[in-house]
């Protein structure tokens, strides 16, 4: 059986990082950045929530170090920010800035899968 | 000084003061292998060449095309101190996981080198694993946390590949259950 994109199965963590790494060239967000963006795009998460989600959403484990050094990018671009300011597991929300580069990245990609799907049904 | 300890020193003040509660908290999680290990050690020496993205006086040097990042200390040694401290990971980190590895196997296996790109199927990440049986189906592996699938024992969150032999090609198995 060869894995699919679908709730139950998710996408092959290279096949994921692969698209997301193609569409984001061009801006400030890594494919790391990108997932954290998507994870917290569904509600507030602390660390390990969002390393979790990441793991269902991919199948890749991202570590702490990976992890803290995408997440304090995103922060410091004022993409996400902390809910409270104490504790191990202070949760993370997505602002309005981060929102909007979510979406832009997410219509890049979109474009360039309709324009990929197109050309290889061509083929 | 514990283990975790000792990561978390890897990171420059500032960082620890904002992250490493959380990182901590990560790391409780974490199987304590190579790749924990060494994702820390990256993870630190991107906090080094970047102590900007917590301390804001620092962004606002870096902003305004400073090359000095913080109390005098030029870029030019934050990037040389960031390349010896991810030599040193790779070199520490394979150390201790040489350390902490099974000195002996379970009865029945053999500690080897695995072939993880063997005809039969392999299993992602697990260098560090090499207990063998060698009576049993081929790459029948042996780990410390052992869950079973199928042919494989292997340890949580591990992806495990096969090989359909219908196909005649690697399938991806899934994760293996926390």
């Amino acid at each position: 059986m060869i894995p699919r994109a679908s709730p139950s199965d998710p996408l092959p963590y290279y096949a994921t990082r692969s698209i997301l790494s193609s569409m984001s060239q061009t801006s400030k967000v890594t494919p790391e950045g990108m997932l954290i963006l998507t994870s917290l795009a569904e509600g507030p998460k602390h660390g390990y929530a969002i390393q979790v989600d990441i793991e269902k959403l991919t199948g890749r484990h991202l570590g702490p170090g990976s992890l803290y050094g995408s997440m304090a990018r995103l922060e410091a671009n004022g993409y996400i920010s902390a809910v409270t300011t104490e504790g191990p597991r202070r949760p993370y929300r997505l602002t309005q800035a981060g929102a909007r580069a979510l979406a832009t990245e997410v219509e890049m990609s979109r474009r360039v899968a309709l324009l990929a799907m197109k050309r290889l049904s061509a083929r | 000084m514990n283990r975790l300890s000792a990561l978390l020193g890897l990171y420059p003040r500032a960082w620890r003061s904002r992250y490493g509660d959380e990182i901590a908290d990560l790391l409780t999680k974490e199987p304590m292998g190579y790749g924990t290990v060494v994702d820390t050690f990256r993870g630190a020496v991107f906090a080094h060449l970047h102590p900007e993205l917590v301390e804001p006086d620092v962004m606002a040097a870096a902003g305004a095309g400073s090359l000095r990042l913080r109390r005098g200390v030029p870029v030019l040694s934050v990037a040389i101190l960031g390349v010896l401290l991810s030599v040193a990971g790779y070199v520490l980190g394979a150390a201790i996981v040489f350390a902490w590895s099974p000195s002996t196997c379970p009865s029945g296996y053999d500690k080897r080198a695995v072939d993880h790109s063997s005809q039969i199927g392999y299993v992602e990440y697990l260098g560090e694993y090499d207990c063998v049986r060698e009576s049993a189906p081929p790459t029948v592996l042996h780990f410390r946390e052992e869950r079973e699938i199928g042919l494989y024992l292997t340890r949580p969150g591990i992806r495990v590949f096969d090989f359909d032999f219908v196909q005649q090609r690697f399938v991806w198995v899934g994760l293996a259950p926390r």
